[in-house]
């Protein structure tokens, strides 16, 4: 797939690799206004979830009955929801498990897509049959349907969202993969790192797989803004974070009782929710521009 | 990814054979695991013990798992995908019901966005790195990037408790409802066949938002692949040859470059129409439109097993069936697919 | 000359959408009743089976019972024309009325109806059951003297009373004995048809049920009584309320009887609607499950009663669903106690705590059904506890889930709905009295006061006596011992709220009247001319 980006960064070694794809990046991103700006909302977003308690104007949690509904002014930016509590500072703690559901799913997708996809491309025959075939078949299944049957199979909450969606969303990434195993197989660099000596686990880990690190990376980024909206889809229908936990789909899921009377309550939930994942599509698609050369700009 | 032979196809069908099977084993254990009880919302909270036991034996849950595969298994090559507990009909029955209704949105979801995704991603390419390119970047993906149970409620009280002009949830008024004999169980169609006009406009107007929502969720990928593609064929010589001979763009574009991606395209609606598929289950909730969507997830509420493993066997096939198509088309059509890999 | 054309292509499609919109306001027709409802409980439109209350929608239009409670919770006869008491029993005269089929409606039917109830032996039976009757002796107890009547003798366990209310009940409608008997399958008593047929003598035939979509009811042609004036009802599943609300509003349904509380609520003060809410006489309960260790304590139960904001909660989540209560016999019906010093004071509720030996309070977890206005109750009682200590940690799930985990004791707070049995306190108070045998092997599974371990052999040996007793003055002063002893005994089955069911109806729909178990009665619903 991306055989011209691999060879060309081949004479140096890995780490650097990546080093250099990162810098790459920066430099053509500042001739890319709207990428900058996502990046931009994504660090923010993150600081944000970092300093939540240092930022957030109330306790996410406090109700007061009394103040219930209030619509956004300048005490409540966001305005107040059905049990008085602070809208924006409820988005403000929900950023974190945003933030933490992505990591999470992320941490467990990558690294198994990238073992799979790699052990697959780089052994090759048998192994590689069996395990594309397994792929394939995860592959096929309908995610959203499969998450809501395991959700609704390990009783709801965050956690079993987090694994229901890991679940169905590592074999894009395997594929993604074993391509890029594929052809790093047969470079020089390898050629002559086998030549050296080299065991083939030190092959496949040190030589082979950090190869295929980058284009990893840029699918998992625009992996990103699915997860956010499958984790708020199965929050929506009640299968995700349980209350009073912030989340942001579950936010939006209550909040639609009361959308014709109060339209805040669901609006903004769904606005934080449709800049971020906007955001890490913006970050993700940039990238891959960046790094892939059948999406080069001119 | 081999030559286009009888064997190579017949290998092909026999993967799809095996992924299938899997997909079964694979929900029938998820169903088996289900927390939720069947029983419980039959024969009601305040029942006896007794009660739960008989009722357990007549569905035949007091089995070993493996012996209810079988049983499964058997009735299902017999057709019979068993009785729905949510219904008491049929499970085959309810889905000859739901699947249409579904089948309608996304094929009208689906048509709709590459009407307008097709021209928006070629355009994005040719003008491509001017501000046209950006908007239309920044528009498509917004349509992936928003939540659609969210477009989907803020779209209702807009255009249909404000505005008012579309039809409010479900596929037509509550007083048109039923007054159509299914034929093939797609309202827009059936109501033309009978030449109900007043039907057919009304289902109309319930129709469209939900499906303009939708269409909008999946032409991003559409105009983005459209780009892609149209990009790569920009930069091939047989372009740039029609150019210096003095072609006009619009010639260009649809004498050698629509030709030229047209097998790509198919792949891309097919995977975004499986997209669909699964997009409208979410969708079905928010508009009440009774399709397979809406059927699966009030299945799921009670543990109806039966109807969860139908619904999500369908759902998967069609899946499972359409990247079989893509694959297939890629080895029939494109050269290019067989080169690389040899 | 480009720009014109395109201005009229852009006013064509303008005029399309406009000619389309009036499409989509539309009005019901005159002789049409819609009903905006959620149809999501309705698994089975079987009489004995079938106990959810829009399941009783339909059964009180498709089939008749012998007497049936109105709106007054008076007594009136339906197939019934008249009966007698006597000592041992009741005798009851059938007026002429015919099934749907045809077949004549006789005392063989009403025989069929009851014994199929108990035989049947689902939830429906338990009321029955904690009268006295079993599939055993039902046989004995219910026998047809001739065609048009009937006699059906006392248990020790039920007064004559308290039989007829029973009889009012969705669960002893009478079917078609002969057309039910067609279809008996492998000795399910016809239950697999009945599940999605019908076969009463009701105003209304059952047209049409798509499960979770639309209910169709014809006018009956045969009908016994005056003809319904609405040709079809049509009962629509809309489970969003803010949708139902917008159909409402807009002339598409007629009445909306699954609205959330806010959007009740939003009518108040709308002359075009008006809101009916029918006191079922049963409560929104905390149950607790009182064999785990903090919650074993009649203190804790007690620091936990105090520690709930019931007012507020009543005020802004509740609204037209329910009013503050913790005794449970509705304020207003006869021979209720007053309510005792329980509200939401935190300083009391910690006291308590510290001297049941929890000074730094305790953690528990808090099971319910995620449907408003329960699981936004429990966010509400979990800010709450947290200030007396007492952390929360909510897990909803859906109805089947919750159930089946209260009905296994496994829970330590979980919040269930009771329901009436009889419109008087002793049938308000029989699911919080009721607790025969309290050992787990007894497996008790439909009580409520079992399932939260709440061993109450005193208070239950005094229900049993009242329910028997027919003295009327003996029978209200048990009534009051018994919520006094429940009161003292600091329950953990904790009424919270009496419960309300608010319907929104457009004010051109007369004549329809809500009974406390939702069996309405559609027969003379009229529709005035639309102003």
């Amino acid at each position: 797939m991306s055989a011209p980006h691999v060879s060309s960064t081949v004479a140096v070694r890995p780490r650097s690799a990546i080093l250099s794809g990162l810098a790459l990046v920066w430099e053509k991103l500042s001739h890319e206004p709207v990428g900058l700006i996502g990046f931009v909302f994504l660090g923010l977003l993150i600081l944000v979830a970092a300093l939540a308690p240092a930022i957030a104007p109330f306790d996410p949690a406090a109700q007061n009955l009394q103040a219930a509904f209030l619509p956004p002014s300048w005490a409540h930016l966001a305005g107040t929801d059905e049990f008085g509590r602070d809208i924006l500072s409820r988005l403000i703690y929900g950023a974190r498990i945003t933030i933490s559901t992505i990591l999470s799913v992320t941490l467990i997708v990558g690294p198994i897509g990238l073992i799979i996809g790699v052990v697959s491309g780089f052994v090759g025959g048998r192994t590689d049959a069996i395990l594309m075939r397994f792929t394939d078949i995860v592959l096929s299944f309908p995610s959203l349907i499969l998450a809501l049957a395991f959700a609704a199979a390990l009783g709801a909450g965050l956690g079993t969202a987090i694994v229901a969606i890991s679940l169905t969303s590592w074999p894009a990434i395997a594929r993604l993969a074993r391509a890029e195993a594929l052809i790093v197989r047969n470079t020089d660099y390898v050629a002559a790192a086998r030549l050296y000596g080299a065991s083939p686990l030190r092959l496949l880990f040190l030589y082979i797989a950090p190869m295929c690190i980058p284009s990893v990376v840029v699918r998992l980024t625009l992996n990103m803004a699915g997860i956010i909206l499958t984790a708020a889809s199965l929050g929506f229908l009640g299968l995700g974070a349980q209350p009073p936990a912030p989340e942001w789909g579950a936010m939006i899921s209550s909040g639609r009782k009361f959308m014709l009377d109060h339209w805040w309550v669901a609006v903004m939930p769904g606005i934080a929710i449709l800049l971020t994942s906007l955001a890490f599509n913006l970050v993700g698609d940039t990238l891959r521009d960046l790094l892939d050369p059948r999406h080069a700009r001119a | 990814m081999k030559e286009f032979t009888p064997i190579e196809v017949a290998r092909r069908v026999g993967q799809l054979a095996v992924s299938l099977f899997a997909l079964l084993i694979v929900t029938f254990v998820i169903g088996r695991v289900l927390p939720t009880d069947p029983v419980g919302a039959i024969v009601g909270e305040l029942a006896d013990p007794a009660a739960f036991a008989a009722m357990r034996q007549k569905l035949g849950l007091d089995l070993p798992i493996y012996q209810q595969f079988i049983i499964y298994v058997g009735s299902l090559l017999r057709g019979d995908l068993g009785t729905a507990i949510l219904t008491g009909n049929p499970v085959t029955k309810d889905l000859a019901k739901a699947f249409p209704a579904t089948f309608e949105l996304a094929t009208l979801a689906v048509i709709i966005s590459t009407i307008i995704g097709v021209p928006l991603g070629m355009l994005a390419a040719l003008f491509r790195d001017t501000w046209f390119d950006q908007i239309a970047r920044v528009v498509s993906l917004v349509g992936h990037s928003i939540p659609v149970f969210w477009f989907g409620v803020v779209g209702l009280v807009i255009f249909y408790a404000t505005l008012a002009w579309v039809g409010g949830p479900g596929r037509v008024d509550t007083y048109l409802d039923g007054l159509i004999e299914p034929r093939t169980g797609l309202l827009l169609v059936d109501s033309l066949l009978e030449g109900d006009t007043e039907t057919f406009w009304n289902a109309v107007s319930h129709i469209v938002l939900p499906a303009c929502i939708l269409a909008y969720s999946a032409m991003a990928y559409i105009a983005r692949m459209t780009r892609s593609f149209t990009l790569e064929q920009l930069n091939q010589d047989y372009v740039i040859a029609a150019r210096a001979k003095g072609a006009s763009s619009r010639r260009i574009v649809i004498g050698h470059l629509l030709p030229n991606i047209a097998v790509q395209l198919v792949t891309i609606l097919a995977i975004s129409y499986g997209g669909l598929l699964e997009g409208a289950v979410v969708t079905e909730i928010v508009f009440s439109w009774p399709g397979i969507g809406q059927y699966m997830t009030n299945a799921l509420m009670i543990g109806d097993m039966n109807a969860i493993l139908a619904g999500t066997l369908v759902i998967g096939t069609i899946f499972m069936v359409l990247n079989f198509i893509s694959d297939l088309a890629y080895l029939v059509l494109d050269p290019r697919t067989r080169e690389v890999t040899q | 000359m480009t720009y014109l054309i395109t201005r009229s292509i852009s006013g064509a499609a303008l005029a399309l959408l406009v000619s389309t919109a009036p499409i989509a306001k539309a009005e019901t027709p005159a002789n049409q009743l819609v009903i905006g409802t959620s149809l999501a409980q309705v698994l089975s439109v079987d009489p004995q089976q079938g106990t959810e209350p829009k399941t009783q929608e339909i059964l009180a239009a498709v089939y008749d019972r012998l007497v049936y409670v109105d709106e007054k919770n008076q007594l009136k006869p339906q197939l019934a024309e008249s009966w007698t008491v006597d000592q041992t029993g009741i005798t009851f005269k059938l007026r002429d009325a015919k099934f749907s089929s045809g077949n004549p409606v006789t005392a063989k039917d009403v025989v069929f109806s009851l014994v199929r109830l108990l035989k049947l032996n689902q939830s429906a039976s338990s009321y029955f059951k904690n009268s006295g009757f079993s599939a055993d002796n039902i046989e004995t107890l219910v026998k047809a003297v001739d065609q048009k009547t009937l006699r059906i003798e006392l248990t020790k366990a039920t007064t004559s009373e308290d039989l007829l209310y029973r009889l009012a009940m969705g669960i002893s409608s009478v079917v078609d004995s002969v057309e039910v008997q067609k279809h008996f399958a492998n000795n399910d008593y016809g239950n697999e048809w009945l599940r999605t047929n019908a076969a009463g003598s009701g105003p209304y035939v059952l047209r049409r049920w798509t499960p979770n979509e639309t209910v169709i009811l014809e006018a009956n042609k045969d009908y016994w009584g005056s003809a319904p004036k609405m040709v079809r009802v049509i009962m629509r599943h809309v489970p969003e309320s803010q949708t139902a609300r917008l159909m409402l509003e807009k002339g598409d349904i007629d009445i909306a009887n699954a609205l959330t509380a806010p959007d009740v609520k939003s009518f108040v003060g709308n002359a075009k609607f008006a809101i009916d809410a029918t006191k079922v006489g049963g409560f929104y309960v905390l149950a607790m499950n009182a064999a785990r260790e903090p919650l074993s304590k009649p203190e804790v139960r007690e620091a936990l009663a105090y520690g709930i904001d019931y007012k507020n909660i009543a005020a802004t989540i509740l609204g037209p669903y329910g009013r503050p209560r913790n005794v449970p016999v509705p304020e207003d019906w006869a021979g209720a106690i007053a309510n005792p010093d329980w509200s939401f004071q935190p300083e009391k509720a910690k006291a308590l705590l510290a001297k049941a030996g929890y000074p730094n309070g305790f953690s528990l977890t808090l099971k319910t059904i995620a449907q408003p206005p329960r699981v936004d109750m429990a966010t509400a009682i979990q800010a709450n506890l947290a200030q007396i200590g007492v952390k929360v940690e909510i897990k909803q799930g859906n109805g089947a889930d919750i159930v089946a985990q209260h009905r296994a004791r496994d829970f330590d707070l979980l919040i269930p709905q009771s329901a009436a049995v009889m419109p008087n306190a002793l049938g308000a108070l029989n699911d919080f009295v009721t607790n025969p045998d309290n050992r787990a092997e007894a497996k008790n599974a439909g009580n409520f006061v079992w399932r939260s371990d709440w061993n109450i052999t005193e208070i239950n040996a005094l229900r049993d006596k009242a329910n028997a007793e027919a003295d009327t003055a003996k029978r209200a002063d048990m009534v009051k011992q018994l919520q006094e002893m429940f009161i003292a005994q600091k329950p953990a089955v904790l009424p919270m709220f009496e419960r309300f069911e608010p319907i929104v109806r457009n004010v051109n729909v007369v004549g329809y009247s809500p009974n406390l178990w939702a069996l309405n009665r559609l027969e003379n619903v009229t529709k005035t001319a639309k102003k």
